[in-house]
């Protein structure tokens, strides 16, 4: 009866370490699925599309293509072609209608010509601050139409908004 | 000894379910540092079209030929002198070179992909912690003789 119990009690002690072995391989697998699906599901959750150089690039190629900002008309627009004459304060102002957007267009060919939109947004150094404002700087090779006569120039084209 | 055995069931689910908690605290702490940026970008790559298109359209003052013409006129008299020497006034006044590590243009006639003209201009040597976009765009122009000549642009430069 004595050598029963104390066989019952090994088995017992016995059976007691292999569940334990079980529920710690689960317990790693469950840690395993969990941490996964954490990953994963928090991953995509806080995934950010920016779009700012989008806006930027729509707003660039607007300048560029639209007859109504800069773009040369006879018969039909010419994109990349820049018509001198609407090179002005008050025509790109009325074309640019973004207000979030602080804007500066060098036109350099012979002389060098600055155009500053929203100037309350790069009144100082353009993007002086790159931790809250989102900045693009882009230059374009373009061809310049002063009243029939063409050459060549640099149109660059700075913009900056708010983050 | 299986009521012992459950309690140290329930102290281990305990356990194993504030590990899993710290995991998810840790997860967030270190994912919501490091937010993913996803950009779009495929508008900006279509912007170097107009660079290679007025590079096209731009008048040699001593031929009197725009590069588009001079190049299908230097292709048919196998001489690219001239074109060689427009192409160098091009970078000498559009490449700037703190910005844009490399421009090139090469030319191809498609009947055999022989190389028939090719121009670089390197930029400034430039810290590794810039960070540069290589942006390319390709044109085909016909020829007299019914062949195709493509010509490939690519403008490596500074993400600003």
């Amino acid at each position: 009866m004595l050598k029963k119990m104390k066989l019952n009690k090994e088995g017992e002690m016995f059976n007691l370490t292999k569940e334990w072995v079980v529920w710690i391989i689960r317990a790693i697998v469950f840690f395993i699925i969990a941490s996964t699906i954490f990953i994963l599901v928090y991953i995509s959750i806080n995934s950010e599309y920016q779009i700012g150089g989008l806006k930027h690039s729509l707003l660039r190629q607007h300048l560029i293509y639209d007859k109504n900002c800069l773009a040369y008309e006879n018969d039909r627009v010419y994109p990349g072609i820049i018509d001198l004459s609407k090179f002005t304060q008050a025509n790109l102002e009325r074309c640019f209608e973004s207000k979030d957007h602080g804007t500066q267009i060098n036109l350099k060919t012979s002389s060098l010509n600055t155009i500053k939109l929203n100037e309350k947004l790069n009144k100082f150094e353009f993007c002086f601050d790159k931790k809250n404002f989102y900045c693009s700087n882009t230059t374009f090779y373009v061809l310049v139409n002063n009243n029939g006569n063409v050459e060549p120039g640099i149109l660059n084209i700075n913009i900056l908004n708010q983050k | 000894m299986k009521k012992a055995q459950e309690e140290i069931m329930f102290v281990f689910s305990l356990i194993l379910i504030s590990l899993v908690l710290t995991l998810g605290f840790i997860v967030c702490s270190i994912a919501g540092k490091n937010t993913i940026e996803e950009k779009i970008t495929a508008l900006e790559s279509n912007e170097i079209n107009i660079n290679l298109l007025n590079y096209l359209r731009t008048n040699d003052a001593k031929t009197n030929f725009m590069i588009a013409d001079l190049i299908t006129y230097s292709y048919h008299k196998d001489n690219y002198d001239d074109l060689e020497r427009v192409t160098k006034e091009f970078f000498d006044k559009y490449h700037d070179k703190d910005k844009c590590q490399t421009i090139f243009i090469a030319m191809f006639d498609t009947k055999d992909d022989k190389k028939l003209f090719e121009a670089l201009s390197r930029g400034e040597a430039v810290s590794t912690r810039d960070k540069f976009s290589l942006k390319s765009t390709s044109i085909i122009l016909p020829t007299f003789d019914d062949n195709k000549i493509k010509i490939n642009y690519a403008e490596g430069c500074k993400n600003e």
